[in-house]
Parts: structure tokens; C-alpha cells; sequence
């Protein structure tokens, strides 16, 4: 923090969906820094803004809220910021207040009670592209005038939307004054008055001000409202999200297949080259065996995670997830929850740990730890690897009707599974609800709007890259950990088996089988199961490993589907798709949920209750199925 | 302003309170937000809420959708579209037409 001494700082506060975070993101550029706020586990974005003349301007991108009447821990952070209660954050010279001018109205409110704090304020009057389009052209002067607080036009979506407010405060911060301006003193907190007569006189207030401006009082029929008619009709809405939710995993599994393979190539081509580079021995096995077959065995699932996390941005981004959200909020009210709880959880679908922070945004403490506890059986990207290997081996690929493959029914039946066992485990904990009566869901509606595709290409960018890195760094350095077990000890002269099983990690699993022989593990599962603590899809490197270390050695990286098609029974390959289905080993989520909810119980619990399902339901899988074959 | 402690029970409009509470406003109809059904601890909570939200006094409003199985519903106010539950939606007092109705008596 001390090289941020003397730099000008500015905050960015505004309501929810306007805007605020595109506009952060065009002020900074990739100069940000992601951290919490002091005692609290809000996100804290700041940012350097290095303006035309080369001078940096910090930023805060303060969490987005209707009033200074915190009800969520991001609000409370966001008015106390602006109430000079947060002891370790500095003080903004400038308040940059985002208002939406589409929605001018509602937003002004804010702005209204912003003055009574004393701060120094800018008004960024944003989306005016889209206002002007609606035919909505507001006069800038007239309503800085009105307001009696400075007014810039910017464009959150467009390179150069923020040009102007960039050149103003470049003024603004430069002028002497601007820094001999402390103010001095908060007004009293007392007189930001929150209560229901005081936002009645701020909204007359904002009422008589637009209508000096000529604003028209209601637009009609807007684009967003026709297209909510069908969308969140009441027989229509639900099977269009069937729909969507069915296009997005039938997608994940059919479009990704060419590049899969092209992927698969390369690193089969990779081996190859080392192979034919490096002379046999120790180092060869660690290059060939654990580097590339490690982390190729991961990178092959590249593919899919970009389909899956394009959706998902795609659907965000247009505004649909929340109208999802109000689709399924009976339904999720029947496990207790509210349709607020859908947006973390689709989010868990990519990974249980920004899902696990999205939670942040459901007020009612006990729908929140709910939803924290019920997040990770949603099946996270990480686990479709796992899915998509076994899948791949031992569910033939057979048309079935409509162009519907086998293969991406049984995917979607997988990530059903979890969702009923999520909702099963919702509704027993509703039994422990103490309040009585729904909770409120109170949701925004936002307009709907076309993705920006940059927006999309950079959330996909950040996406791979933090992949290709936990590829690279974490994936690869527990392969060649795992690669080291099971090379050492050499066996000694003579001995018969694969020399892995007198390893350390041989004995290891030759122990662990002891544990998971009753659902139908190999010690090779059992062992492969450890690594995959830290991350879920380092399963499938370790079994590459294993499975490489143990073979006569002609195999190489992108050989797992055949070996193990060899090597198990469809019982075994059932029993280890139902384990992860729930499957509890995932240390990075078991940090979150420590860190969130700054309790060392709430992460035992869902380990605990997760081994425990995720046992029971491969056990019976097996029995079942061995059962069903003819087997037992 | 009549008391109204179970926000399930309907009240119907009279000559002397034409309002009605937003469950039982048909959809997409236009119509006036008069005020909030005033109730204790939580419905307190839940008023103020809907007040920072845009459900004010004088403000139009209309139900742009009904969810299916008493789902909730998708209400347009002050500009703004908001998805309420049925409970929330009860403690909303309305006035359907086009023209506000004159809230000095209300507020």
C-alpha cells in the first residue's frame, strides 16, 4: 500500500446492473488487484487508471447497492465506505456515481442520498448509447444543473466510452485544491435518513427534477418487457430452459469432440518427440509419463471448459440468469431456498469456488449457508473430465432419436443427479429452518441486452488462463510427485509384477483397496484419488500416470480411454462415475467454504456428509449393477 | 391504511379505499402504487426494501408476469423490473388506471 502513497483515489459506487463493473474494467484495464476488505469477505477491486498524461489515478470498484440501507454483507461495505466507517480504507478524494440512464430514475435516488454524505461527487451517466436509442436523449448540462453535481456521458461497453469521465478527472484530481479539500467533517451520520418517508421525499425530489428536464414519465412497452412474455411465460419460460440447459451440455459433449482430438494428437505428437529426443531411462519416464501424460490427460478437457463457461458468460451476460432465477424460485422455495440461490449454483457448475462466492449475494444467513453447502454437488467443470474419460470408454456412442447421442444423455443425466441430490439435501436441512415464513426474494430484473463479445473473449481469457495455470503449475508439479512414488523403490532384481506395485504409491493404494474394494476401486483408482484432492481433474493425470508407469510402456500420453476399457468392468467405471457424482475431495473448495463462512464446522460437515454419499451411492452402483450383469 | 396481518387473506376494494394489493392485479394492467400494508419486524424490513427498490407512492406499476404454482411475480415499477415472492407482493397496495391517484391522504 505505501507506493500508493500520494496517488489520487477515486471510488465507483452505484446500483447493482449498471454498469459499474464494465466501466472499472475499461478505467483499469488489466491493472487490477482482487483482495477483501478488512474482517469481511467482500471482494475488494481496485484498480490504476495511468491517464493520457502518464499520471496513475487508483480506483475502488465499491460493491453496487439501491440505498445506503445496507441489507448484504457487499452492501455494508459499500455504505460504511461511503459513511467514513471502514477505519483501513482510505478515503476517495472523488466519488464517481455510476448511474444507469436507462433507468434514470431509480438511480437518482441514489445520487440524492450520496450528497447528503458530504462527499465530493461526479456523476457517470452511462449506457447513454442505449438511451439514446430508446430515443431517450438527456441533456447533460440541464441535468448537472438540476442536480447540482458534475455530469459525464460514458459508454461502459465501448473502448473509448470513457474517455471523457478519464479527461475530467484528469483535471479534476490535478487542480491544487482538490487535495486541501478534505472535507471537514462528515456530515452527521444521523442525517442520512433511510427510513420510508425520507426516500418518498428524495423520490418527489427526483420526480420534479426529470420532469423539468422534459423526461417522458413512462417509455411503454420497452423491447425487454415483449421479450419477457415469452420467457418468463408460465408454460413456456420452464421448457425454454429445459431447452437451453439441454442445448448447453449436448453442446459441451458434440462440438468440443474435433478439437479434443486434434488436442490428443498433439500431445501423442509431443510424446513422440521427446520420446525420440531424450535416451530411455529415469528422466525419459518423468518427461514422458508424468509431464505430458499428466497434464495432457487434463489439457485434452480444454475444449469442453470453454464451451461450458461460453454459455454461462453468454447467459449472464444477456441477462437470462436471473430470469432463470425467477423460473425456478417455486421450485427451489420447496427445498426451502429462493430462486436468489440458482445464479451460485449455475456458477458452480464452472467451479464451486466463485459459486461458493457468489453466495454473498443471498441476504437470509441460512439460505446462504445452505447454498454453500449444497454448491459443491453441482458438477463443477472439473469434474467433467472425469465424466467425459469414462463416458467416452464405456458408454457407446449411439444416436438414440433427434440427433440426440447416448453419450450426452447419460452426461446429462449425471449433472441431474447431482442437482436432485443437491435438492434432497436442501430438504433435509429445511427441517432445521427456525424462522418461520418465506424469506423475500426481491430481484432485479435487468434489461436484456447483447453480449459484448469482447466482454465474452475476456472472460473466456481469464478462464483458460487460470486453467492452463493450475495445468501448469499445481497438475503438473503433483504428476511428477505422484510420478516420484511411483518409481521409487526401484524393485529389486527379480520380482515378477509391474514395478509400481512395489512402490510407494503401489503400497499406498495396496492399503486404500481395503477402503474402496466394496465399490469396486482398483488400487490404481484409490491411489490416483489422492492427488485428486487438490484439484478433482488431476485424477485423470494421476491415472495416466499410474496406468503408464504401469504398462509395458509403449503407451503414451491420450491412451487412457482403451487402457482402462481393458483394465475395468463396467461396474467399477459406473461405480466411479457415481462417486463423482458427489465426491468430497476438493481442497480448494473446502478453503473457500473455510474462508467464507469463518467457521471450521461448515467445511467439515460437507466433507463429511460428501464422502459419505458420495460411498453409499458407488457402492450401490456396483452392487446394482453387478447385480443387473449378471456379475455377483 | 387497514390493518392487514395475513397478507393470504384478499381484501377487495371499496368506494372509500379503491386499492387493491398486488397479487390481485391482473396482468398487465396499469395501475398506482398507494403505499405499503404497514406490518411489524419483518414486514417493516420488507417495506422499507420495496421502497429502495421504486415501490413508492405514486409510482406506475404493473405484473408483467405470474410464475406457474404460486411462483413468483415479475412486476415493472419506477423503471425497473423486479422479480417478488407472493408474500412480498401482498404488501404492496395498488390503484389500477392510468392516472396516479392523488397520494396526499397516503403518504
Amino acid at each position: 500500500m505505501s507506493t500508493d502513497q500520494g496517488i489520487p483515489l477515486i471510488a465507483l459506487v452505484g446500483n447493482p446492473n449498471c454498469g459499474k463493473s464494465a466501466l472499472f474494467n475499461l478505467l483499469t484495464g488489466s491493472r487490477q488487484k482482487v483482495a477483501n476488505y478488512a474482517g469481511v469477505t467482500v471482494e475488494r477491486k481496485a484498480g490504476r487508471l495511468v491517464n493520457p498524461q502518464g499520471r496513475p489515478i487508483q480506483v475502488l470498484d465499491l460493491p453496487g447497492t439501491y440505498s445506503l440501507h445496507a441489507r448484504t454483507p457487499d452492501e455494508q461495505v459499500t455504505c460504511d465506505y461511503v459513511l467514513g466507517r471502514l477505519p483501513h480504507e482510505p478515503r476517495a478524494s472523488l466519488l464517481v456515481v455510476v448511474v444507469d440512464a436507462t433507468h434514470l430514475k431509480r438511480q437518482l435516488r441514489l445520487v440524492m442520498q450520496l450528497k447528503r454524505t458530504g462527499h465530493r461527487l461526479v456523476v457517470a451517466l452511462n449506457m447513454v448509447d442505449l438511451a439514446r436509442r430508446h430515443g431517450r436523449v438527456i441533456d447533460r448540462t440541464q441535468l448537472s444543473a438540476a442536480l447540482g453535481v458534475p455530469v459525464i456521458e460514458t459508454v461502459g461497453i465501448q473502448s473509448d466510452g470513457a474517455a471523457a469521465l478519464i479527461r475530467y478527472l484528469t483535471e479534476t484530481l490535478a487542480a491544487p485544491e482538490s487535495a486541501v479539500e478534505a472535507p471537514a467533517a462528515l456530515g452527521p451520520v444521523a442525517s442520512v435518513r433511510m427510513d420510508m418517508d425520507s426516500q418518498i421525499v428524495d423520490q418527489r425530489a427526483v420526480d420534479a427534477l426529470l420532469q423539468s428536464l422534459g423526461y417522458p414519465r413512462d417509455s411503454g412497452v420497452s423491447g425487454s418487457e415483449r421479450i419477457d412474455r415469452v420467457v418468463l411465460h408460465p408454460i413456456v419460460g420452464p421448457l425454454l430452459l429445459l431447452a437451453i440447459l439441454f442445448l448447453v451440455f449436448q453442446a459441451v459433449f458434440s462440438w468440443a469432440q474435433p478439437f479434443m482430438s486434434a488436442i490428443s494428437s498433439a500431445i501423442a505428437w509431443v510424446a513422440a518427440g521427446v520420446m525420440s529426443v531424450v535416451p530411455p531411462g529415469l528422466f525419459r519416464s518423468l518427461l514422458v509419463d508424468g509431464v505430458v501424460a499428466g497434464a495432457g490427460a487434463v489439457l485434452v478437457f480444454l475444449p469442453q471448459i470453454i464451451i461450458l463457461f461460453a454459455f454461462i458468460l453468454l447467459l449472464e451476460d444477456s441477462g437470462y440468469l436471473p430470469r432463470a432465477a425467477f423460473l425456478l424460485d417455486r421450485m427451489m422455495g420447496g427445498v426451502g431456498l429462493s430462486g436468489r440461490s440458482f445464479i451460485p449454483l449455475l456458477s458452480s457448475f464452472a467451479c464451486a469456488v466463485p459459486g461458493v462466492m457468489a453466495t454473498r449475494t443471498i441476504p437470509n444467513p441460512r439460505d446462504r449457508l445452505v447454498t454453500i453447502l449444497i454448491a459443491p454437488l453441482m458438477t463443477c467443470s472439473a469434474r467433467l473430465p472425469i465424466y467425459a474419460l469414462l463416458i467416452g470408454a464405456f458408454i457407446p456412442s449411439h444416436t438414440l432419436a433427434f440427433g440426440v447421442d447416448l453419450q450426452g444423455v447419460v452426461l446429462f443425466l449425471l449433472y441431474l443427479l447431482g442437482v436432485l441430490s443437491a435438492f434432497f439435501v436442501a430438504l433435509l436441512l429445511k427441517g432445521f429452518r427456525r424462522q418461520s415464513g418465506a424469506a423475500p426474494l426481491q430481484m432485479e430484473l435487468p434489461s436484456y441486452h447483447w453480449p459484448s463479445a469482447r466482454h465474452l473473449v475476456r472472460g473466456l481469457l481469464q478462464r483458460v488462463e487460470i486453467f492452463l495455470k493450475r495445468v501448469g503449475s499445481i497438475i503438473v508439479s503433483l504428476m511428477v510427485l505422484l510420478w516420484f512414488l511411483s518409481s521409487v523403490p526401484s524393485p529389486p532384481v527379480g520380482y515378477v509384477g509391474p514395478a509400481i506395485q512395489w512402490s510407494y504409491a503401489g503400497r499406498l493404494g495396496a492399503w486404500l483397496l481395503h477402503v474402496f474394494a466394496p465399490i469396486g476401486f482398483n488400487w490404481q483408482i484409490s491411489v490416483a484419488l489422492i492427488p485428486g484432492l487438490a484439484a478433482r481433474e488431476v485424477a485423470i493425470g494421476a491415472l495416466g500416470t499410474v496406468y503408464a508407469l504401469g504398462a509395458t510402456g509403449s503407451d503414451v500420453a491420450g491412451q487412457l480411454a482403451p487402457l482402462i476399457q481393458r483394465a475395468w468392468t463396467l461396474p467399477t467405471a459406473l461405480s466411479l462415475l457415481a462417486w463423482y457424482v458427489f465426491a468430497p475431495q476438493c481442497v480448494s473448495t473446502l478453503a473457500v467454504v473455510r474462508r467464507e463462512t469463518n467457521s471450521w464446522w461448515v467445511p467439515a460437515t460437507m466433507a463429511g456428509y460428501q464422502f459419505a454419499m458420495a460411498y453409499g451411492a458407488a457402492w450401490l452402483t456396483y452392487q446394482l449393477s453387478r447385480w443387473a450383469l449378471g456379475i455377483a | 391504511m387497514r390493518p392487514q396481518s395475513d397478507p393470504t387473506v384478499l381484501s377487495q376494494p371499496t368506494p372509500d379505499d379503491p386499492s387493491i394489493d398486488l397479487l390481485q392485479m391482473p396482468l398487465r394492467q396499469e395501475g398506482y402504487v398507494v403505499g405499503m400494508t404497514a406490518g411489524d419486524g419483518v414486514h417493516a424490513d420488507l417495506a422499507g426494501r420495496l421502497g429502495e427498490l421504486g415501490f413508492l407512492p405514486g409510482e406506475p406499476i404493473q405484473v408483467i408476469a405470474k410464475a406457474s404454482f404460486g411462483g413468483p411475480l415479475a412486476v415493472r415499477v419506477a423503471g425497473g423490473t423486479f422479480a417478488l415472492r407472493q408474500v412480498e407482493a401482498a404488501t404492496v397496495r395498488v390503484v389500477l388506471g392510468r392516472q396516479a391517484p392523488s397520494t396526499a391522504g397516503l403518504v
